[in-house]
């Protein structure tokens, strides 16, 4: 449609010009979203449950401990990192609609923790990082954190 | 109309989320607005953590009626001394058993509070408490 004038461009053969027409297409989404791919790349991490799951696009994350915070605050296309790993995590999951927990530290729920999360299509994965890591390797790949806002009020018009 | 009970074991941490879990689907089914299912299965699961963290037993009622749906909570006590102070954010009373499973964090009744249409909390010591909280179908 326009004429490149960039000198970079000059030589470029049909092979690279190919490429380049790709990547609209990935970067073209106006949100600074991941595949939950990237997100596994990105943390070097391991895929405990939902390998077919992992084309879903997540828009934020947050970092907590404690459930009733990640209730308050988290918006639907999130993902958590916790450090805890227990069947509770699942079911906040469940509550919120999201779609990927990444457990850092190390840790791994036990299996009917796992067996739950597949059952209910919940993506889970394990880093051998701490959060704070973990967190800044995901916010130097593009993702962002959840607004801190009524996330449960958004669109109701009476978020605080 | 809908009507469904879901009693909830004190301490029952073992099946804890599955009333609420229950309660989200049940609507699903009827298709109410996500959004509005949302609202419900949050107000809904620390309503159910509330019971098994610090009641004695109690239960959960979910009636659907004339564009309302409402949850009804009561247990058989201890009941709380003092509302206003358990409505205050970061306010918490939980044991080191609920904290380690990720609550205590003292969100419990403001999260309720700001998800529901309509929020109503009675308590008496060595009675009881009553929570009716209404989420309107719109």
């Amino acid at each position: 449609m326009t004429v490149k004038t960039d000198p970079h461009n000059i030589q470029e053969d049909p092979m690279t010009s190919a490429s380049q027409h790709a990547q609209p297409s990935q970067t073209g989404e106006q949100t600074q979203g991941l595949r939950l791919r990237q997100v596994a790349q990105a943390l070097d991490a391991a895929v405990l449950t939902g390998e077919d799951h992992l084309d879903i696009v997540v828009q934020s994350a947050c970092c907590s401990d404690l459930m009733s915070d990640v209730l308050a605050f988290v918006h639907e296309k999130a993902i958590v990192l916790t450090g805890l790993a227990n069947a509770h995590v699942i079911r906040t999951a469940e509550m919120l609609d999201l779609k990927c927990i990444v457990f850092v530290r190390g840790k791994r729920p036990p299996q009917d923790v796992i067996d739950l999360a597949r059952e209910l299509g919940v993506v889970l994965m394990s880093v051998n990082k701490t959060m704070f890591v973990s967190a800044g390797l995901l916010y130097q790949a593009g993702l962002r954190g959840s607004p801190m806002k009524w996330a449960s009020r958004e669109g109701t018009g009476q978020a605080q | 109309m809908i009507h469904s009970v879901y009693p909830i074991a004190q301490a029952g941490y073992d099946s804890a989320g599955q009333a609420s879990a229950d309660i989200k689907r049940q609507l699903k089914q009827l298709g109410v607005d996500s959004k509005i299912i949302r609202r419900v299965a949050v107000a809904c699961y620390e309503a159910e953590m509330n019971l098994i963290i610090h009641s004695l037993g109690g239960a959960m009622e979910l009636s659907i009626e004339d564009g309302w749906i409402t949850l009804q909570i009561h247990d058989k006590g201890p009941g709380i001394p003092d509302v206003e102070l358990a409505k205050k954010e970061g306010f918490s009373t939980a044991g080191e058993d609920a904290r380690s499973l990720g609550f205590g964090a003292g969100m419990g009744l403001p999260n309720m509070m700001r998800n529901t249409d309509d929020f109503l909390i009675a308590s008496q010591v060595g009675v009881g408490t009553l929570m009716i909280m209404k989420f309107k179908l719109v």
